[in-house]
């Protein structure tokens, strides 16, 4: 009975709080363009932060999650590199790998004058799976092409204009070294995918014999590999190491998962959107000191009204009630308008980006429950300020 | 039971050798339904005295009972909840909020109650009646003369059902008119409905429209 009494005398309050903001309208107004503009730049920060996170990942996505890369520096082994047969061969005999291939890389820049940088890949037919390579025209490397002086260029590559009077088309020839390749096909443009050691878009896949023409000995060895589907990418990277090791290859050794890779970005990512949303959250304090200035401000122009309101029997309690509530609501009012316009914001920062727009699920909540505490945080001194009035002092007849 | 009944009421302000005393062994008592005034010098202390019996103020010494209740040993709330029960406050300035209709200025001491809107209206609007203000309900305070204004902070002061009226020189901002017509109307309600009426004054006709005139002179009181 008591406590329902209570909760109705509460919601009473609140209208009461509501009539008394809407009274002082254009002040109410300016308390909460600081609390919309904190809560909009905290939101903004973690939609933003969250997108970028996302479209970071998106770029792993496109070429699976599995991949892992092998890379040996320094001086191979004796006697050369291992054959393409005995790498491909290795999901044969190790579980958790699906797919394996090396690659032979080189940088070279072709065409005359400044010319173009490209990577020149000696690669098997097997490579295309791995890394889902397509061709838009003609086709790519297969295992009947050995030692022929075939190329399949990368989109940029084809798309260039010094390089061997391009745009290059299957049928014509690319000129690298002293030979002449073939172009036979040409890949699909992708994104980039930062775990490769190369750039698709600008590379040129010959097979694995005919680098050696360009090359005059064989370069290092990359090996692409993928973990089979839910095979631990640590286990499978460990696996890959030890294949390896076993067909020559233990030191000098670099191993790097896609999995490894993203977790780490992902972790950037986030500590980044933290840093953002904490740098923004300092104005949404300042926001916070706006709103209490203004309430502190409500407070000296309504002392008579609290004194007559004390006289006319309302306790301190409701007094204070009645002003953190006004606080309160100017504060969540201006978190909800806040979260509103952070929304857009980043909207149009992920759509002039190009990214693709998912908001941030913790966004929505946290600005509003952040705008809302701070509220009643900073209400809380104007709030005491106004019940601790002496009604003697302030109904005074002057 | 009487009304009021104070009992060697001391009120000093501050402490020590430089307090002042404002008031010294008060002893009254006011019987329910009288209507009286409270007369004196500027800072003869009787404003301390309705603060007293407003419940806005503590005696420093002194045993004070409103309708048999001793209000010394209350706490601000039950001293919150009796003022807005048993006492009406009609002020000199009226204390209308200029941002409220008549109506609700008059409905605003039972919000404390938990009355929902609808209810405090509908008591107000009889209030507003009783003191010939039906035509003026959706007025704002700026809208109405003195003498409407005081007499709504008069239906203001009814709207809780109190016991007693506590008038602080309610003719003060008045014409002379206004004066008699606000004193009328309160010894109208002292007596059809039989509710106590204090008035502070300065005014010797206001006095004499009361039953009863007590005197304070340096923080003591002739009858």
């Amino acid at each position: 009975m008591v406590a329902s009494a209570n909760t109705r005398l509460f919601t009473l309050l609140l209208s009461e709080a509501f009539a008394n903001l809407i009274a002082v309208a254009q002040r109410s107004v300016l308390a909460l363009l600081g609390i919309v503009i904190g809560t909009a730049s905290v939101v903004a920060m973690l939609d933003v932060g969250h997108n970028a996170e996302i479209e970071s990942i998106r770029q792993f996505k496109s070429m699976g999650t599995d991949l892992i890369v092998a890379q040996s520096f320094g001086p191979g082994r004796s006697g050369g590199n291992p054959s393409a047969e005995s790498i491909e061969d290795i999901p044969q005999s190790t579980l958790s790998i699906r797919l394996a291939t090396p690659l032979s890389i080189m940088g070279l820049r072709l065409g005359r004058g400044k010319g173009v940088q490209a990577s020149i890949i000696g690669a098997t037919a097997s490579v295309a799976p791995l890394i889902r390579l397509s061709t838009t025209e003609g086709r790519f490397l297969s295992p009947f092409d050995h030692a022929e002086t075939f190329a399949v260029i990368g989109a940029h590559i084809a798309a260039s204009q010094e390089i061997d009077d391009g745009p290059l088309h299957p049928g014509d020839q690319l000129r690298m070294g002293a030979y002449l390749f073939t172009v036979i096909g040409v890949l699909t443009e992708t994104t980039h995918n930062p775990l490769l050691p190369f750039d698709i878009n600008s590379s040129v896949f010959l097979p694995q014999e005919s680098i050696r023409r360009v090359s005059g000995s064989f370069p290092g060895i990359t090996i692409l590999a993928s973990a089979k589907d839910g095979a631990d990418p640590t286990i499978a990277t460990e696996d890959l190491r030890e294949r390896l090791s076993d067909l020559g290859y233990g030191q000098n050794l670099q191993t790097q998962s896609a999995r490894q890779l993203i977790e780490g970005m992902q972790k950037q990512a986030r500590i980044m959107a933290g840093l953002l949303a904490a740098i923004s959250g300092i104005s949404l304090l300042v926001g916070g000191v706006g709103v209490m200035n203004v309430m502190l401000m409500n407070v000296a122009e309504r002392r008579r009204e609290i004194g007559l309101r004390m006289a006319l029997g309302a306790r301190r309690s409701h007094i204070r009630t009645m002003f953190l509530m006004e606080a309160a609501m100017l504060s969540l009012a201006g978190g909800i308008c806040g979260t509103a316009l952070g929304v857009l914001v980043a909207y149009i920062y992920a759509h002039y980006s190009g990214w693709f727009f998912s908001p941030s699920t913790l966004a929505l909540p946290l600005g509003a429950l952040t705008s809302l505490g701070v509220g009643l945080f900073f209400g809380a001194y104007p709030a005491t300020i106004a019940a601790r009035l002496d009604p003697i002092e302030t109904l005074r007849a002057e | 039971m009487m009304m009021i009944e104070l009992k060697d009421i001391h009120k000093n302000y501050g402490a020590g050798v430089g307090s002042i005393k404002v008031l010294n062994n008060v002893t009254l008592t006011i019987e329910r339904g009288d209507i009286c005034a409270i007369m004196g010098a500027s800072g003869s202390g009787k404003s301390t005295l309705l603060n007293i019996l407003g419940l806005l103020d503590k005696p420093t010494a002194g045993r004070y009972r409103l309708e048999g209740i001793n209000v010394e040993d209350a706490d601000a709330n039950t001293l919150a909840d009796l003022r807005n029960q048993k006492i009406g406050f009609v002020f000199q300035a009226f204390h209308l909020l200029p941002r409220l209709s008549a109506l609700d200025n008059v409905a605003h001491p039972l919000l404390y109650r938990g009355m929902s809107k609808h209810e405090r209206r509908e008591r107000a609007e009889e209030e507003l009646e009783r003191v010939g203000l039906s035509d003026r309900v959706h007025h704002k305070p700026s809208e109405l003369s003195g003498g409407q204004r005081q007499r709504v902070a008069i239906a203001r002061a009814l709207v809780s059902n109190p016991s007693l009226i506590l008038a602080d020189e309610p003719t003060g901002n008045l014409d002379s008119t206004s004066a008699v017509e606000i004193m009328t109307l309160l010894k109208h309600l002292n007596e059809t409905l039989g509710v106590t009426v204090i008035v502070v004054t300065h005014d010797a006709a206001v006095a004499e429209c009361c039953r009863r005139c007590i005197l304070v002179r340096d923080g003591s009181i002739e009858t």
